[in-house]
C-alpha cells in the first residue's frame, strides 16, 4: 500500500508540476507554495510519507518542463543565464525542438549522474560539507567579488581620451554595478525587517523574485517585435551525439554541485564558474594554416565541433539544473553519522521544513522517485515540446503574457500578502529591468539574497540594521 | 583561486574565518579576511581591463565597416602603423575594434603575420560564446594583404636586468629558447578589440608588442605592497584582532597572481615604478591551455578543503600525503589521460578536415552541419 | 520648401531651411551619417539616404567610404537568417541593441520612444523603489503574536512576542544567549541569540538590567519552524530584546515556605550548614548542600557536571560551611521536601560568614539533608486509611494511624541495617521500610515506640511502589507519635503482602491474551498477556533495558527498569531472537504504545 501511494503521489506531482511549469515565469517555488497550503489543509487525510515523493516529483518535473517556457517564450527566470543564449539562438534558426529536447536529455543524464553520485554523497560530501559550512560567508563573498569583477566592459572603448573610452565601454559595467548595489540594498532592507505579514512568510521571497525576473522578462517579451520563427516538430531525429553528454558532464556536475551546496547561488551564476573552470574549448581549435596563396589564409573551423559546443552547453545546463533543484533537495536525505540532519539546502528544503523532516533510509526511496519521475518528465517534455511548437504560431504571445501577468499579480496579492507584496514587486521590477535594457548580467539581481546571507552568516546582521536605521 | 588556496595555509586566517567557535578564545569568528586575498588576486587584471587599457591611446585606429569590411584597407592601416614606427623611430600603436552585429553576433577577423607583411582575413560571424556560424564569411573581398618596409619580430632585444634574470630562470627550467618563429596569428572577435604597439629597435627590425597595456604597471610587486598599505592602516585603525594579517593576506593575493602570471608568455612590470619595463614570461604554460586552468582550480579547491579541515573541524583523519595522492594526484592523472585521448581524436579530425579543405580549388569551404 | 532638423552634437538643432541645410552640407558640417528630420514628419532619416539631399552631402569624415547604405552591397542571403536588422544602426550597420545612439558612428539610431521610456522608468523607479522599501521597512511594526497561534506557514515570519522568561541560559563560550519565553498562550518558545551575547550585555549595560528569569520581555525576531524541532525564534539584533517589566523577586524565609511556593522564584538569604558528597547508582557524583536561615533549612543538590563548570571562587563559596549569601532560587520538591535550585551561579552575592554550631552541623549531616526542613510540610499532610492507599498515592505523603503488626531488623544486600515495620489498620496493612540513617536519627523513645509490636502510632508515610506493591517510607521521623495500643491479630503474621495487592495480582493473572497488533491506545492502563513474542532488538542503558518485541501481527517496545532486570530470570543476558511470554501493562508514550512489566514473576524467557 505504501509503495502504491508513493508511486501515485509521485505521478501526481509530476503531472501537476509539468502542467504548471508550462506557464511562463511561474517558478516551482510558487507552485510548491500553493501545494504546501493545500498540504497543511489536508494533512490529516494524506499519509506523511508521501510528502517527500510528491514534492520531489514537483521539483523533477520543473527541472525538465521549465525548459519549454525558457526556450519558446524566452522567459528568463533566474536560472536562465545558463541556457538562455543558445536556446534563443537555436529557436531563431528553427531548432527549437532540438534545443528543448537536448536540454531535457541533459537533465535526464543529470538524474543518472545523481544516482552515480550516491557514494560520493554519503562518503565524501560530508567531509566537504562540514568543514566548509562554517566558511560559507566568505565563499559567497568570493563568488560575489569574482562575479562583480568579472563583468568586463562590453563596449569596444572607442574615443580619443581615456575618459571617452572609459565611458564608451563601461555602460554595461555601470548598469551591472547599479543593479548589484540596488539589489543588495533591497535584500538588506527586507532581511533586516521583513515586510511580509506573518501568515504569508513562507512565501516572502516570491514578490522579490517575480519582480526581479518574471516581470522584466514579460515586459521584454511584450516589447520585442521579433516574429516567432518557424520550427519543425514531430521529427524522428534529434541532432545530437553521445559525446555531447560526455563533454557536458563535467561542467554540469561541477556547476550543479556548487549551486546545490552554496546557499543563494543559482544555476546562472554557477554555470559561469563551472564554465570558467572547465572551459575546454581551446582544446578543439585548429591552428592557423600558413597561406598558400593570398586567398587561402583561413582559420579553419570544424562546424560539427562548434555546433557541439552549443549542445554541450545545453546538456551542461540541463545537468546543472537537476543537480541543483533536485540534488539539493535529495541531499537533505543523505543522513550519515556526520550529517544527522542531512545536507539539504535550497528553496524546497526551506519550504518543507515546517511540515516535514527526513529520516534515515529515505534516500533510496527518493532516488527511486527521482528516477521514475525523470523518465516520465522526459516523455512529457518531448510531447509538450511538439505540442508547443504546433500551437505557438497560432497563439498571440502578448495575450498569453497578459494573462500570465494577471495570474501572477493575483497570486502575489493572495499569497504574497496584499498591497505590500505588489509594492515590493513593483520596486524590484524596476531594478530587474536595468540588466534587461542596459545589457548586463541579470543574475546581479541575486545579490538580493547573496549579500544579506553572507553578511548574516558572518554575524553582521545587527550592524547592518543599525546602519540602515531599521531597528 | 590559487591566491585563496595559498592564504588557507596560514592557520590564523582559517581560524579567523570560520563561524564555528573554536577553543582559541581570541579567535575572531566570521571574518571576511579571505575576501581580501580574492579581491587582491583579481585586482591586477581588473585594473588592466577595466581601467588601464583606456589610458593607452592609439595613434592609429581601425574601426571596420560592419556591413562591408574592407580587408585591404585594414591591412594597409596596419602596415602604415608599422612603417610609421620604422620611419620615425617612435613607438606607435594601432587599435583594432570589434564588429558587433547583434546581441550575441560578432564579425571575426584574423591577422596572419609574415616576416614583412600582414594578411587580414574577414572570417565567419561568431556568437558571444566564440562559436562561429559556418558559411557566414563573405564570399568576395575576403582577404587583404600589405607589405611592411621593416621586418617584424616577437622578442625584444632591449634586455634589462629583470628580463635577463627571467631568461636565465627560463633557460634553467625549460632549456634554451627555440629560435624565434614568425609572429603568431591573432584574431579580433568579441567584446573588446585588440591593440598592438610597434617599436623600432637597434637591429632595424620592428618589435611587435601585443596588448601593450596588459600586465605592465598593474602586475608589480611594489604596487601590490603599496595597495596593501591602506589595508594595514584601516585594519589597524579599526582595532581588528591580528590587524597586520589583513594587509599581509591582501599582499599575498596580489603576489600569487603576479607570480602565477609569470609562468605564462607575457611577464609583468614586476618592480614598477622602480623599474618600468615589462619582462618576458617563463613560458612554462600557455594561458589559453584549458588544462592549466582546470588543474590549477581543481588543486586549489582540494587544498582549500584540506586546509580548512586541518585547522578547524579536523574530520579528515588520513595523513596529508595520502589525501593528496587520493584526491589530487589520482584524479588529475585520470583527467590528463582522458584529455590527451580527446585531444588526439580532435586533432586527427582537424587534420582530416584541413586536408579536405586544402583540396578545395578556390580555398573556400562552406562546411555545413552534418 | 521644407524645414529640417538635424541631430548634431547630441542634440536636435534647427529647424533649418533648405538653403541653410544645403549650405551646412557644403561646408561639411553635416555628414552622411548624421540624422535629419523633415519638419512635419516624425521620422529621423540618415542624411546620406535622403533623396533630396543626396549627392549634395559632403563625404564622410570617417574612414569608411563604403558606409552609406546606398553603396553597400546587396546582402547575402544567408545573412538574413543570422542578423536581425532591427538591432543595427541604420547608418553604419553596427549593433546598437538597446542603445539610443550608435557606439561606432555616434548617429542617433531611431526614435525608440518606448525603449527610452522604459529605460528611464527602470532607473528612476529603482531609486524610488528602494526609498519606498526603506520607508515601508522603517515604519513597519512587527506583528505581535501568541505562540499558540503559530502555524507552519509562519516559518520565517518577523514577529514580536511578549512574555515571561521561564529559562535563561548564557553560553559565554559560544557567545550565545538562549531563553525560553512563555507568553501565557501555550508552550514556551525558545528564543536564541547566536553569537550576540556580548553585544546584548553591552547594550544592557549591567547584569542587573539583563533579562532574567521571571522578567516580562518583548522580543522581535524571525520564527524558525521545523517539523523536527518545533518553533523557535532567532534574535539577530540585540536592540530587539527589551525588558518591559523587571521581575520583583520576593524575599522569603525558609520557614515560611508552603506547597504553593513550589516552582516559584524567590530571593533567599541563607548560610551553608553542611556540604556532603554522594554518588548516585549510576556513579555520578553530586553535592548535597544544606542551607539554613534562622527559620529553617532547605536542601540543594548540585551535580558534578554542573559544579565543575563553575568558576573556582563560586566553588569555594558553595563548599565553605558558614558562608552566608543571597541569590535567586527556584523552589522545588523532592520526595516531599522542599529543594532549592540556584538559577544563576554568577549571581550569588556573598554577605559574610556565620558561625555554625557543631550540633547544628551534626544534625544536618545525620539527616543527610532530608529532614529538619520538611517541618513546613507536616502540617499540611492528609490523613488516610491504609486500605485507601493505591497506585495513585505513590510519591505522596499521608498521615496514617495504624497498629504495628510486626517489627523486624534486616540487612540490605550491601550489608547495611534496615528495619521493616508492618502497619495494620481496619482497612488493610502496609509494609514500611526504615533505613538505618533514619533509624539512627530517632530518639530512644521513638525507637522504642516502633519496636513494640501492638503499639498504635500516627506517622507520616511517603508512599512508594516496589515490585508492584504499595510500600511506605518514613517521611518524617519526628512525626511518629504513639496514639494507643492495637489488638494484634496473629493470624496475619507471616503474610508478606497486603491483601488488597494480592487481589489485584490475581486479577492480572486473568489478563486477556492478545497479539501485539491487536493492542490499541484504548488498552492503555490495562494488563494483557502476550504469548511467545520474539525479541527483535535489545539495547541497554544506565536506566535499564529497551526491548522490541514482535510477533506476526506487529512490533512494540518495552522498557525494563534496572531494578527489575534481575527479577526476571534470563533477562540480563537475553539475546535477539529469544521468545518472551507474560503479563504486561499497556502504556503509551507520545501516542506510541509500549509495554511495561506488570508482574516480573509471570515473565518467561526461552
Amino acid at each position: 500500500m505504501e509503495g502504491i501511494l508513493v508511486i501515485a503521489f509521485s505521478l501526481l506531482g509530476t503531472i501537476a508540476g509539468g502542467l504548471l511549469c508550462l506557464i511562463p515565469s511561474l517558478h516551482i517555488y510558487n507552485v510548491a507554495g500553493i501545494a504546501i497550503i493545500l498540504w497543511i489543509e489536508l494533512s490529516n487525510k494524506i499519509p506523511y510519507y508521501t510528502i517527500g515523493p510528491f514534492f520531489m516529483a514537483l521539483m523533477v518535473s520543473f527541472a525538465f518542463i521549465n525548459t519549454i517556457p525558457m526556450t519558446f517564450f524566452s522567459a528568463a527566470d533566474e536560472s536562465a543565464g545558463a541556457s538562455i543564449l543558445p536556446t534563443t539562438d537555436m529557436l531563431k534558426s528553427g531548432k527549437g525542438r532540438d534545443a528543448s529536447v537536448i536540454s531535457g536529455l541533459g537533465t535526464f543524464f543529470g538524474a543518472v549522474i545523481l544516482v552515480l553520485l550516491t557514494p560520493f554523497v554519503f562518503y565524501l560530501a560530508p567531509y566537504i560539507y562540514l568543514p566548509v559550512r562554517a566558511h560559507l560567508h566568505w565563499i559567497i563573498g568570493l563568488i560575489l567579488v569574482f562575479y562583480v569583477m568579472s563583468e568586463w566592459p562590453k563596449g569596444a572603448g572607442r574615443g580619443k581620451t581615456p575618459w571617452a573610452k572609459f565611458k564608451n565601454s563601461w555602460h554595461n559595467c555601470f548598469a551591472g554595478l547599479l543593479t548589484f548595489v540596488l539589489s543588495s540594498i533591497i535584500g538588506l532592507i527586507i532581511t533586516t525587517k521583513p515586510l511580509a505579514p506573518p501568515e504569508k512568510s513562507f512565501q516572502n521571497i516570491m514578490p522579490i523574485f517575480l519582480g526581479f525576473f518574471a516581470f522584466p522578462s514579460i515586459i521584454q517579451a511584450m516589447m520585442s517585435e521579433a516574429k516567432y520563427p518557424e520550427n519543425q516538430y514531430n521529427s524522428k531525429y534529434l541532432n545530437c551525439k553521445w559525446s555531447d553528454f560526455g563533454y557536458g558532464a563535467l561542467p554540469g556536475t561541477i556547476g550543479g554541485l556548487i549551486t546545490a551546496f552554496i546557499p543563494a547561488v543559482t544555476v546562472g551564476i554557477s554555470a559561469i564558474f563551472a564554465g570558467h573552470i572547465t572551459n575546454h574549448r581551446n582544446l578543439r581549435q585548429a591552428s592557423f594554416e600558413k597561406p598558400k596563396n593570398p586567398n587561402t589564409a583561413v582559420h579553419v573551423h570544424i562546424p560539427e565541433i562548434y555546433y557541439q559546443q552549443e549542445r554541450v552547453f545545453l546538456v551542461a545546463g540541463g545537468i546543472n539544473k537537476i543537480i541543483y533543484y533536485v540534488g539539493a533537495f535529495l541531499f537533505l536525505f543523505a543522513i550519515t553519522d556526520l550529517t544527522p540532519n542531512g545536507m539539504g539546502r535550497g528553496g524546497m528544503n526551506i519550504l518543507l521544513k515546517p511540515i516535514f523532516s527526513p529520516e534515515r533510509g529515505d534516500f533510496a526511496v527518493m532516488l527511486a522517485t527521482v528516477f521514475f519521475t525523470s523518465s516520465l518528465s522526459l516523455l512529457l517534455l518531448i510531447y509538450f515540446t511538439d505540442w508547443t511548437i504546433k500551437i505557438m504560431p497560432k497563439i498571440n504571445v502578448r495575450l498569453v503574457y497578459g494573462i500570465v501577468t494577471v495570474v501572477l499579480l493575483v497570486l502575489l496579492y493572495v499569497m504574497g500578502g496584499g498591497w505590500m507584496a505588489l509594492g515590493v514587486a513593483a520596486a524590484t521590477t524596476c531594478v530587474g529591468l536595468i540588466p534587461v535594457f542596459f545589457s548586463c548580467r541579470r543574475s546581479h539581481c541575486m545579490a538580493v539574497l547573496l549579500v544579506p546571507i553572507a553578511l548574516n552568516m558572518a554575524g553582521y546582521g545587527d550592524a547592518i540594521a543599525r546602519l540602515l536605521g531599521l531597528m | 583561486m590559487s591566491a585563496i588556496a595559498a592564504t588557507t595555509f596560514i592557520p590564523e586566517v582559517v581560524r579567523m574565518s570560520t563561524t564555528m567557535k573554536l577553543d582559541n578564545p581570541e579567535a575572531v569568528s566570521g571574518s571576511f579576511i579571505i575576501l581580501l586575498a580574492g579581491a587582491f588576486g583579481v585586482m591586477p587584471d581588473t585594473m588592466d581591463f577595466k581601467l588601464g587599457q583606456f589610458f593607452s591611446i592609439a595613434e592609429n585606429e581601425e574601426d571596420p565597416d560592419p556591413r562591408n569590411p574592407d580587408p585591404q584597407k585594414m591591412a594597409d592601416a596596419f602596415a602604415k602603423a608599422v612603417n610609421e614606427a620604422g620611419d620615425t623611430g617612435k613607438s606607435t600603436k594601432i587599435q583594432l575594434f570589434t564588429i558587433q552585429l547583434g546581441a550575441s553576433l560578432w564579425r571575426k577577423y584574423n591577422m596572419i603575420f609574415e616576416n614583412d607583411g600582414v594578411i587580414i582575413q574577414i572570417d565567419n560571424i561568431v556568437k558571444t560564446s566564440q562559436c562561429p556560424i559556418p558559411g557566414t564569411a563573405p564570399k568576395t573581398n575576403r582577404v587583404g594583404r600589405a607589405k611592411f618596409k621593416y621586418e617584424l619580430k616577437s622578442r625584444t632585444n632591449q634586455i634589462c636586468w629583470l628580463n635577463k634574470s627571467v631568461q636565465w630562470m627560463r633557460h634553467l627550467l625549460k632549456g634554451p629558447d627555440h629560435p624565434p618563429g614568425p609572429v603568431k596569428p591573432s584574431s579580433v572577435e568579441i567584446f573588446m578589440g585588440t591593440q598592438f604597439e610597434f617599436r623600432k629597435e637597434s637591429d632595424g627590425k620592428i618589435y611587435f608588442n601585443w596588448l601593450p597595456w596588459h600586465r605592465t604597471w598593474s602586475h608589480s610587486y611594489v604596487l601590490g605592497f603599496m595597495l596593501s598599505i591602506p589595508v594595514f592602516i584601516i585594519s589597524y585603525l579599526m582595532n581588528l584582532h591580528h590587524w597586520w594579517l589583513y594587509g599581509l593576506v591582501a599582499n599575498l593575493g596580489f603576489i600569487v597572481h603576479i607570480t602565477e602570471d609569470m609562468t605564462g608568455h607575457i611577464g609583468g612590470s614586476l618592480f614598477w615604478p622602480l623599474h618600468k619595463a615589462r619582462s618576458e614570461g617563463l613560458e612554462l604554460f600557455k594561458a589559453s591551455d584549458p588544462r592549466t586552468n582546470f588543474s590549477l582550480d581543481y588543486s586549489a579547491i582540494v587544498i582549500i578543503i584540506h586546509n580548512i579541515d586541518r585547522f578547524t573541524t579536523k574530520l579528515i583523519t588520513m595523513p596529508w600525503w595520502l589525501y593528496y595522492i587520493l584526491f589530487l594526484i589520482l584524479p588529475l592523472t585520470v583527467y590528463f589521460w582522458v584529455v590527451a585521448i580527446i585531444k588526439k581524436k580532435i586533432q586527427e579530425k582537424e587534420k582530416r578536415v584541413l586536408k579536405e579543405f586544402e583540396d578545395e580549388p578556390d580555398g573556400f569551404s562552406d562546411m555545413t552541419l552534418d | 520648401m521644407s524645414n529640417w532638423y538635424v541631430y548634431i552634437d547630441s542634440e536636435t538643432q534647427g529647424p533649418f531651411s533648405d538653403e541653410k541645410i544645403k549650405e551646412m552640407i557644403q561646408s561639411g558640417k553635416i555628414t552622411n551619417e548624421m540624422n535629419v528630420m523633415k519638419e512635419g514628419t516624425k521620422e529621423w532619416l540618415v542624411a546620406g539616404a535622403v533623396p533630396e539631399l543626396q549627392g549634395k552631402t559632403a563625404p564622410s569624415k570617417k574612414q569608411s567610404p563604403s558606409s552609406s547604405p546606398s553603396q553597400s552591397q546587396p546582402k547575402e542571403d544567408f545573412m538574413k537568417n543570422v542578423i536581425d536588422e532591427e538591432g543595427l544602426c541604420p547608418t553604419c550597420g553596427y549593433f546598437t541593441g538597446s542603445l539610443l545612439t550608435c557606439p561606432r558612428c555616434g548617429a542617433r539610431v531611431k526614435n525608440k520612444i518606448a525603449l527610452s521610456v522604459v529605460k528611464k522608468i527602470s532607473i528612476i523607479g529603482s531609486f524610488i523603489g528602494v526609498i519606498f522599501l526603506w520607508l515601508a521597512a522603517y515604519y513597519k511594526q512587527p506583528t505581535l503574536i501568541k505562540v499558540a497561534e503559530v502555524d507552519e506557514q509562519m516559518n520565517g515570519a518577523y514577529v514580536t512576542i511578549v512574555g515571561k522568561v521561564v529559562s535563561y541560559n548564557e553560553d559565554e563560550g559560544k557567545d550565545t544567549l538562549k531563553m525560553k519565553i512563555d507568553d501565557g498562550s501555550g508552550q514556551p518558545i525558545g528564543v536564541n541569540a547566536f553569537k550576540k551575547l556580548k553585544q546584548i550585555k553591552q547594550l544592557f549595560g549591567s547584569d542587573e538590567n539583563m533579562p532574567a528569569v521571571g522578567d516580562l520581555v518583548q522580543v522581535t525576531g524571525v520564527l524558525n519552524i521545523t517539523d523536527k524541532f518545533g518553533v523557535s525564534m532567532f534574535l539577530q539584533i540585540p536592540e530587539r530584546l527589551q525588558v518591559t517589566e523587571k521581575f520583583q523577586m520576593k524575599e522569603i524565609k525558609i520557614g515560611d515556605l508552603k506547597k504553593e511556593n513550589i516552582d516559584e522564584i524567590v530571593k533567599l538569604k541563607a548560610h551553608i550548614i553542611s556540604v556532603s558528597e554522594r554518588t548516585t547508582k549510576k556513579g555520578t557524583k553530586m553535592y548535597i548542600i544544606n542551607l539554613g536561615d534562622e527559620t529553617g533549612r532547605i536542601g540543594m543538590t548540585i551535580f558534578e557536571a554542573a559544579f565543575e563548570k563553575l568558576p573556582p571562587e563560586t566553588k569555594e563559596l558553595l563548599t565553605t560551611v558558614g558562608t552566608e549569601f543571597e541569590t535567586a532560587i527556584r523552589i522545588g520538591e523532592y520526595r516531599g521536601e522542599f529543594q532549592a535550585t540556584i538559577l544563576d551561579y554568577t549571581k550569588i552575592k556573598k554577605l559574610g560568614t556565620v558561625e555554625i554550631s557543631e550540633a547544628e552541623a551534626a544534625s544536618a549531616s545525620a539527616n543527610s539533608g532530608s529532614s529538619g526542613f520538611s517541618n513546613g510540610m507536616s502540617a499540611n499532610v492528609k490523613s488516610s486509611d491504609i486500605g485507601d492507599l493505591n497506585e495513585s498515592s505513590v510519591n505522596n505523603v499521608y498521615k496514617v494511624k495504624a497498629g504495628i503488626a510486626k517489627f523486624a531488623k534486616r540487612k540490605t544486600k550491601k550489608g547495611k541495617d534496615m528495619y521493616s515495620l508492618k502497619l495494620t489498620d481496619k482497612t488493610g496493612s502496609i509494609n514500611v521500610t526504615i533505613f538505618d540513617g533514619d533509624y539512627n536519627s530517632m530518639s530512644a523513645s521513638v525507637k522504642k515506640i516502633i519496636e513494640t509490636e501492638g503499639n498504635e502510632i500516627e506517622v507520616a508515610l511517603k508512599i512508594s511502589e516496589y515490585n508492584g506493591r504499595i510500600q511506605g517510607g518514613i517521611a518524617d521521623v519526628n512525626s511518629i507519635k504513639k496514639t494507643g495500643t492495637f489488638d494484634l491479630d496473629k493470624s496475619e503474621d507471616g503474610e508478606e503482602e497486603s491483601p488488597k495487592y494480592k487481589k489485584k495480582q490475581d486479577a492480572s493473572e486473568d489478563a486477556p491474551v492478545k497479539k501485539i497488533g491487536e493492542l490499541t491506545l484504548a488498552d492503555k492502563g490495562k494488563s494483557v498477556k502476550i504469548e511467545g513474542a520474539e525479541i527483535k532488538f535489545v539495547s541497554s542503558n544506565d536506566k535499564g533495558m529497551n526491548l522490541t518485541l514482535g510477533d506476526d501481527s506487529g512490533k512494540i517496545k518495552i522498557m525494563i527498569w534496572e531494578n527489575m532486570i534481575e527479577k526476571i530470570p534470563g533477562l540480563a543476558d537475553v539475546e535477539k531472537g529469544a521468545s518472551i511470554s507474560g503479563i504486561f501493562a499497556v502504556d503509551a508514550y507520545n501516542e506510541k504504545l509500549q509495554l511495561k512489566i506488570k508482574n516480573p514473576k509471570s515473565i518467561k524467557i526461552e
